[in-house]
């Protein structure tokens, strides 16, 4: 249960800036999840927390104390930062038995055996993996590996869990069952935690806070719902939301009820947020309603492609050049290349200035 | 604390972060290593030069009023440009020329050929014939010379007839007794199992959905092996033919048996005669071209590997595939292998075997033959004494001399090189860790027989901390462990690589310390690297000959050193027992180790 202070944190790998002038505070108890594509630093902000790998720049602090400084030259190893750590591959020994593998942290700390034996028969038991503490990781399901992995990491009892993209190796139904025990860990042990992961869905499920990474920079430090609602920029915009966001380029003016929006093929006035010049609109593709009959009040759009996805449907639709993505909730039926008339909600419109791709006006929500 | 004033403040801090990074383990190790590396191989490498480029203590039996230790080139002078360098470097340079592109070009012809059988075709007991096919790189090289010689040997040169002769009556010629044709055929016989160890590695590890997709597109099996398969290998084949040609080039035993004889010298023997005749720098200029043949051999490997070395398909892991059907062709293909592996393998273990019984050398009549040479007792009047190779106390004091030698240089080696292994792979990209896995493979440019001559003379006075080792077990332990360097860290690093660098930073988060995480997780783990690299230097050292044939004394002789003793001086009988005596042992240890642990010498093979 710490806070943690990253500090104007740089880190290069040769000439290639991994963290570049990183600041980020992690309050006691928070879930925090650094999210971005592959590359963007998110990793080495872990390890250089984790201690395995020093910055050139900077300071981090965990509870103000300073366990590394450039500065001043300090540097506290891992082993004496309080915290645990899964990694992507769990890195299990594959030579050791589950229950070596999970004794380790306490053996290095030197508690007695009784003790050690008492602790890991209960992390086992609580993690539903009670009756293999003989067996050696090869010999375990992918999930199963995934539980000696936590197991190890919660033996030693640290204040900070550590993780790396721990479920980027299961396959797509365990991930979900995992990610509501993640969170159901991090409630009961109250530790502060730093995830690390390329999944969006992982990402807003999971987190009391996000933060979206692009090439070693923050983009946005947000909760989860404020990173969907309204991205700070194109990059958040179009990295966060599945079916992707539908940005599209328009021309505005401020006019009588709202902001007028002059798109290449359509039109949409009196939107809410207010800004003026060479946008992008960012809309949300459950944000657009779609009527199969002639809708005065809608704009006319042909169907490219239907993808039925059981309880949602996305819809491809194209108007000229223009293309949107439609996610309906709706069972309605419809074919492709037929027509259907698209409302776009004025309520919910981002705008984003074109040259600077950064949200010049929220849609209040 | 702070009362000079000539640091600036930041000085503490930053000299903390430098001795942090100093203090990395792999670091120090590197260090170290690098201080080892630089006493074994950099100090007898430049030993070798300096000798090369001074008087010697020699040199005033040829030259008058000369000081032995000021600076002359007339070692070079003598070698490249005068009288005798006919004799001593061109002919013997042509002469290895001849030799090691004749043994490269057939060892890999026959080595592929094989190989491609046994991993893509459909012949019968593949298994059994690819076990036996690499038995002749477990022989030491120089036992099929010996074979040869009990069979081709003529009466004019060998003093005694061979097998052909006595069974057919023809007289064997000259040219097929000793010179270039059998020590290209004998040696060509050893090595083809090298080739076809590292062939079939790359065949093993060819994707075969490549090959599908061809065959899939309507190519013929011919078209698919022709223009898929063949342009895949085409790296590992060349590499193939220059690891040979450097090893046949240094290769000793088997041009001293079949050459001597006749003064075909090549520059290996050439070397052995000039250090032999106490003209050391002599000898080493020579050894010092053989170094830069084996430069531009290795540059060329890396020119043309380099460039096509990026087939990322070959560091796959094993497919199978549909084997290639030979149809009619399979048995008749089957006999003639099963007949190669005869001639190869078995054949030259028959006759040593059958010479060894024979009493007197030029009767190969039945009853001629005795077990005189096995656990006969001495006798005066047989073999000036020697007598059977059972009952001399010389056999089992080198056999123990051999084994002992090969278990600790193994030992040693195999731990050094996943130390060399670490420090290389955690220090990827650094400086340190280049220079260090560069300088661990200069040995691998030495010849034997030079390296042999340098250790020599380095270690017959104490140096440094060493004591004098002449005469010492010790000393052929360094040498041996110093030439092995090349192997043994390629096969540490590739076994350090095999272990995920995330298993090491667990164990730092746990808290465990740099011996504890090596002791616990980063020895466990490349065990399997660590007994293939032991297998791969006991066998090698088992039958090492020109390493250390110039340093044995009569208490460190092995069983190898022995037997080229019995058969330089003719005693071709007892010689031959020890080749099969030192066989059996080898063959013995390594189904041994196998069975154990189930390693594989192709694994430390480290190409």
């Amino acid at each position: 249960m710490h806070t943690i202070e990253l500090v104007h944190v740089t880190k290069r790998f040769g000439k290639v800036v991994a963290v570049d002038d990183l600041s980020l505070t992690i309050e006691r108890g928070n879930f925090l999840t650094l999210l971005g594509p592959s590359g963007c630093g998110k990793t080495t902000v872990l390890r250089m927390l984790a201690g395995l790998e020093e910055p050139d720049a900077g300071d981090i602090l965990i509870d103000g104390k300073p366990v590394f400084s450039a500065q001043e030259g300090i540097f506290v190893p891992p082993a004496k930062r309080n915290l645990g750590l899964v990694f992507q591959s769990y890195a299990l020994w594959p030579h050791m038995t589950v229950y070596q593998n999970v004794a380790f942290g306490l053996e290095m700390a030197k508690q007695p055996k009784q003790e050690i034996q008492q602790r890991i028969g209960g992390i086992l038991k609580d993690l539903q993996i009670g009756e293999m503490g003989q067996r050696y990781p090869q010999e375990m399901s992918g999930g199963q590996q995934q539980r000696v992995a936590l197991a190890r990491m919660l033996a030693p009892k640290p204040g900070i869990f550590l993780l790396d993209e721990p479920l980027s190796n299961l396959d797509a139904r365990l991930r979900v069952d995992m990610r509501s025990e993640l969170k159901r860990l991090h409630r009961d042990t109250g530790a502060t935690t730093l995830y690390v992961t390329h999944d969006q869905l992982e990402a807003l499920t999971m987190s009391t806070h996000i933060v979206v990474m692009k090439e070693g920079r923050v983009q946005q430090h947000a909760s989860p719902a404020q990173v969907y609602r309204t991205p700070a920029n194109l990059f958040v915009a179009d990295f966060i939301g599945s079916p992707k966001i539908n940005l599209l380029d328009a021309t505005a003016t401020l006019g009588e009820g709202g902001t007028h929006l002059k798109f290449a093929t359509f039109e949409i006035a009196r939107v809410l947020t207010r800004a003026s010049g060479a946008v992008v609109a960012g809309i949300r593709p459950e944000d657009i309603r779609i009527s199969p009959e002639p809708d005065p009040n809608g704009i006319e759009f042909k169907v490219y492609s239907v993808l039925p996805a059981g309880s949602e449907i996305v819809i491809n639709a194209h108007r000229g050049a223009t293309s949107v993505v439609i996610r309906e909730t709706r069972d309605i039926q419809l074919e492709m290349d037929s027509v259907i008339w698209l409302q776009f909600d004025s309520k919910k419109i981002n705008l984003y200035d074109k040259q600077t791709g950064s949200l010049i006006a929220a849609a209040k929500n | 604390m702070m009362t000079a004033v000539a640091f600036p403040v930041s000085f503490a801090p930053t000299a903390r972060r430098a001795w942090r990074k100093l203090t990395r383990p792999h670091v120090v190790l590197g260090l170290v290593l690098l201080g080892l590396l630089f006493y074994l191989v950099m100090i007898p490498l430049f030993i070798m030069i300096q000798t090369t480029i001074t008087w010697q203590v020699e040199d005033q039996r040829l030259v008058r009023g000369v000081v032995p230790g000021e600076f002359t080139l007339f070692h070079w002078d003598r070698v490249f440009n005068s009288i005798i360098s006919q004799a001593m470097l061109w002919t013997p340079l042509q002469n290895t020329l001849v030799t090691s592109i004749g043994i490269s070009f057939f060892a890999l012809s026959i080595g592929s050929l094989l190989a491609w059988l046994v991993v893509r075709s459909d012949l019968p007991g593949k298994g059994y014939i690819s076990s036996i096919a690499i038995i002749p790189y477990m022989m030491p090289s120089w036992t099929l010379s010996l074979a040869w010689i009990v069979v081709f040997k003529n009466q004019r040169i060998g003093g005694s007839m061979g097998f052909f002769e006595a069974l057919t009556g023809i007289a064997v010629p000259d040219w097929l007794s000793y010179g270039p044709v059998p020590i290209i055929i004998t040696l060509s016989l050893h090595y083809y199992a090298f080739a076809f160890l590292l062939v079939s590695g790359a065949l093993q590890s060819l994707d075969a959905r490549l090959e599908e997709s061809g065959e899939i597109l309507g190519a013929s099996r011919w078209q698919v092996l022709t223009r898929i398969t063949f342009p895949l290998v085409i790296p590992a084949v060349l590499s193939a033919f220059i690891l040979t040609f450097s090893r046949a080039m240094g290769s000793f035993g088997t041009p001293a048996f079949l050459g001597n004889p006749v003064r075909y010298y090549v520059l290996s023997t050439s070397l052995y005669n000039n250090i032999q005749s106490r003209l050391q720098a002599d000898g080493f200029v020579i050894g010092l071209a053989m170094i830069a043949i084996a430069i531009v051999t290795i540059y060329i490997n890396q020119r043309v590997i380099g460039v096509r070395k990026s087939f990322a398909t070959l560091t796959g892991k094993g497919f199978t595939s549909t084997p290639v059907r030979l149809r009619a062709f399979r048995y008749p293909i089957f006999i003639i292998v099963i007949t190669f592996l005869t001639i190869a393998v078995f054949a030259p273990l028959l006759f040593l075997g059958y010479e060894s019984l024979m009493l007197k050398k030029n009767s190969y009549d039945l009853s001629n033959l005795s077990l005189h040479y096995w656990i006969g007792e001495s006798n005066p009047k047989i073999a000036d004494g020697i007598g059977g190779v059972l009952r001399e106390s010389q056999t089992w004091a080198s056999t123990w001399n051999s084994v002992a030698l090969a278990v600790v240089t193994g030992v040693i080696t195999s731990l050094l090189g996943i130390f060399l292994g670490y420090a290389i792979v955690k220090g990827r990209g650094t400086a340190l860790s280049k220079f260090v896995e560069q300088v661990a493979f200069l040995p691998y440019l030495m010849p034997s027989i030079a390296f042999g001559a340098i250790y020599l003379g380095m270690f017959a006075q104490p140096m440094g901390p060493i004591p004098a080792l002449y005469g010492t077990f010790w000393l052929l332990v360094l040498v041996s462990v110093a030439k092995h360097l090349p192997y043994s860290s390629r096969s540490g690093t590739a076994a350090v690589m095999q272990v995920g660098s995330e298993l090491e930073e667990a164990a730092i988060i746990g808290g465990a310390s740099w011996l504890t995480r090596f002791r616990r997780i980063i020895m466990p783990l490349t065990t399997a690297g660590l007994v293939s690299g032991f297998l791969l230097t006991f066998i090698t050292t088992m039958r090492e000959l020109s390493l250390i044939v110039l340093l044995v004394t009569p208490a460190t002789r092995t069983l190898s050193t022995l037997n080229f003793r019995y058969s330089e001086q003719g005693y071709h009988q007892p010689g031959n027992a020890l080749a099969i005596l030192l066989i059996v042992i080898v063959l013995f240890s390594e189904w041994f180790v196998r069975r154990l642990r189930g390693a594989q010498i192709g694994k430390g093979l480290g190409a």
